[in-house]
């Protein structure tokens, strides 16, 4: 069996581990586009800033492709996919494949129509990997006015980078408020105010227009307010965007991203998709998106592996969730946390804490959950909004400090507690990490 | 593989099973010696009303180190901990991989390693980790921690709070 996966992050890695659960035999190749090792994405924002050592951000040790005997193909693109023949043309090379997982991930999303970014392009810069952390490092160095485009959990921890590297940041975002996906007003409020006590500066409602210097070198940019602000390093972080544009005219179903059903197949044969590129079930709105956050991935990776190597693991759907920190704020955030009409809320403001607790029901089923600083045993609230609990037995404890599993109804606590829980049908070998 | 299993009907909210892990995991495996010689602290309500523990610690309330909590509500008790499931969603979480099953199944942190994001207090849905502010891997942020969950007493036959508990709410058996 050939097993060929592209992409080597979160969900390429668990794919690996789950087909070596089940199958020591069958031939792996991982190809990834990056010559590092395993990295987590996830931390380069805090790596640029100077906050972790280098070795924290590698998710498995050096021997992890020998171990598991994964060919590994790095600093390699797959250029395009030849599904009739069951191969892929991956720089100029053919690969054939038996079992195919498409883990490409995003791509970060360049807005058109701003004027000068190519005039300007030595001080222009998308941040979504470790070479970016690494080139913007060395680059920085030299500048002192950093600008960026995006106030989602991208730009908001670029900006508290550069915080850290003491340089003069703002940030421009396009929503009336910060981390409009993530967060409410009243959230990123707190967020907002936390990070000016840091100096930066924000323009919400607003947008970059056009970017303006001399001789290449970038002095300003003018947003579309009209406002001009003074920058010679612009970063633009408004979204990242899943990497499919290459599997064009291949007859593979894409809307967002690949669409893919509860055993991680796309439409066509043999081919598997998992991570940021795919569109899968989401619970809360029963639809299928692209939910781009490291546990969806890990899950989605997991389940495709099983699959591809012929376990019938069924993958139950996932959740927006989000667990971030800005200054002294640990925010962790279930669901959709900005209520609509006719959904119902309740919530808790601790103002001398800044310990901010808000639940969004539906029906009596929370559909958004959001802890600011408060976020001992967020994780119940999981359970309940994934299994889909009425919580109207108990909806007037669940912001109390004391709820628990003590305050849930039996049957529900003795589900959760007396059984030996398994999410899929069969578990995953999960490796042995070495200190 | 053999866990901890709650028998909330008999559990009657002593919270000896609470001191019993800070007492296994402590230096001094002794009452006295683990509260004034190592500053461990067994009472919860010393932290009532600090939502971030690092700032309870710092006002001398620290909360209770404990890997086990009981959970109280209108005269029903429940003590819960990590389960160690057969597929763990806080290592599917883990932003860098200090979380891990190692090979009897147990699920474990590398405190080496874990940076504090807490993913895995959101992604568990179990509600059985804490934040351990005794350590920090990554100074530059407020409030940092370690991932703090049941190891399942990896020096004991039997985990500590299933010896101590005096009306065997507890139970470590495969299941």
């Amino acid at each position: 069996m050939e097993y060929v996966i592209v992409g080597n992050s979160f969900a390429g890695m668990f794919a690996v581990e789950a087909i070596r659960s089940v199958d020591r035999d069958g031939r792996i190749i991982l190809i990834g586009d990056e010559t590092e090792r395993l990295y987590s994405r996830a931390l380069i924002h805090e790596y640029l800033g100077g906050l972790i050592d280098e070795s924290l951000i590698y998710l498995r040790d050096d021997a992890f492709y020998d171990r598991m005997q994964v060919t590994l193909l790095a600093g390699r693109r797959a250029e395009k996919l030849l599904p009739d023949d069951h191969a892929l043309v991956v720089d100029g090379e053919t690969i054939g494949y038996d079992k195919l997982l498409l883990a490409v991930g995003g791509a970060p999303f360049v807005p058109p129509g701003i004027d000068g970014l190519e005039k300007f392009k030595d001080s222009v810069f998308t941040f979504t990997r470790l070479s970016d952390a690494r080139l913007l490092s060395e680059l920085v160095k030299g500048r002192e006015k950093i600008v960026v485009l995006g106030a989602g959990l991208i730009g908001m921890q670029a900006a508290d980078a550069f915080v850290h590297l003491g340089k003069d940041v703002t940030v421009v975002e396009l929503a009336d408020h910060v981390l409009p996906l993530a967060l409410d007003e009243l959230a990123a409020q707190l967020v907002q105010e936390e990070m000016e006590l840091a100096n930066v500066t924000f323009h919400t409602s607003d947008s970059v227009a056009r970017l303006n210097g001399k001789a290449g070198k970038l002095k300003s940019l003018t947003l579309q307010s009209g406002k001009e602000i003074p920058a010679d390093l612009f970063v633009i972080a408004i979204g990242v965007r899943p990497n499919i544009g290459w599997l064009k005219d291949t007859g593979l179903i894409v809307d967002r991203g690949i669409v893919v059903d509860e055993h991680m197949r796309t439409s066509l044969d043999d081919i598997y998709a998992a991570g940021d590129c795919a569109q899968g079930l989401e619970l809360i709105s029963g639809s299928r998106i692209v939910l781009a956050t490291i546990p969806i991935a890990s899950e989605q990776g997991m389940i495709a592996g099983l699959n591809m190597a012929g376990q019938a693991a069924e993958y139950q759907g996932g959740i927006p969730l989000n667990a971030l920190q800005f200054g002294r704020l640990q925010i962790i955030s279930y669901g959709y946390v900005k209520e609509r009409k006719g959904q119902e809320v309740i919530s808790v403001f601790n103002e001398s804490q800044s310990a901010y607790k808000k639940i969004v029901l539906e029906d009596n089923r929370i559909a958004g959950a959001l802890f600011v600083r408060a976020i001992d045993r967020a994780g119940l609230f999981r359970y309940l909004i994934e299994e889909k609990v009425d919580v109207s037995p108990f909806k007037n404890v669940l912001l109390s400090d004391d709820f628990g599993p003590a305050a849930l109804p039996t049957t529900i606590r003795d589900e959760m507690f007396t059984t030996r829980r398994s999410r899929i049908h069969r578990p995953a070998l999960q490796t042995v990490s070495p200190a | 593989m053999k866990a901890v299993y709650p028998i909330a009907t008999r559990c009657i909210d002593c919270h000896l099973c609470e001191i019993a892990c800070i007492i296994e995991h402590s230096q001094t495996k002794s009452p006295v010696s683990a509260h004034f010689l190592e500053g461990l602290q067994f009472n919860w309500q010393l932290s009532r009303g600090y939502a971030d523990p690092a700032e309870a610690k710092a006002a001398v309330r620290p909360s209770p180190l404990s890997r086990c909590r009981v959970s109280a509500n209108s005269f029903r008790f429940i003590s819960t901990m990590c389960r160690h499931c057969e597929v763990a969603e806080c290592v599917l979480a883990c932003k860098n991989g200090a979380l891990y099953r190692d090979a009897s199944g147990r699920v474990l942190v590398n405190e080496k390693k874990c940076i504090g994001c807490w993913m895995c207090i959101m992604a568990c849905s179990y509600g059985a980790i804490t934040r351990n502010i005794d350590r920090q891997n990554v100074p530059g942020v407020a409030g940092n921690g370690v991932n703090h969950h049941c190891d399942l007493c990896p020096n004991r036959r039997t985990p500590a709070c299933v010896y101590v508990c005096p009306t065997q709410a507890l139970a470590y058996e495969e299941r």
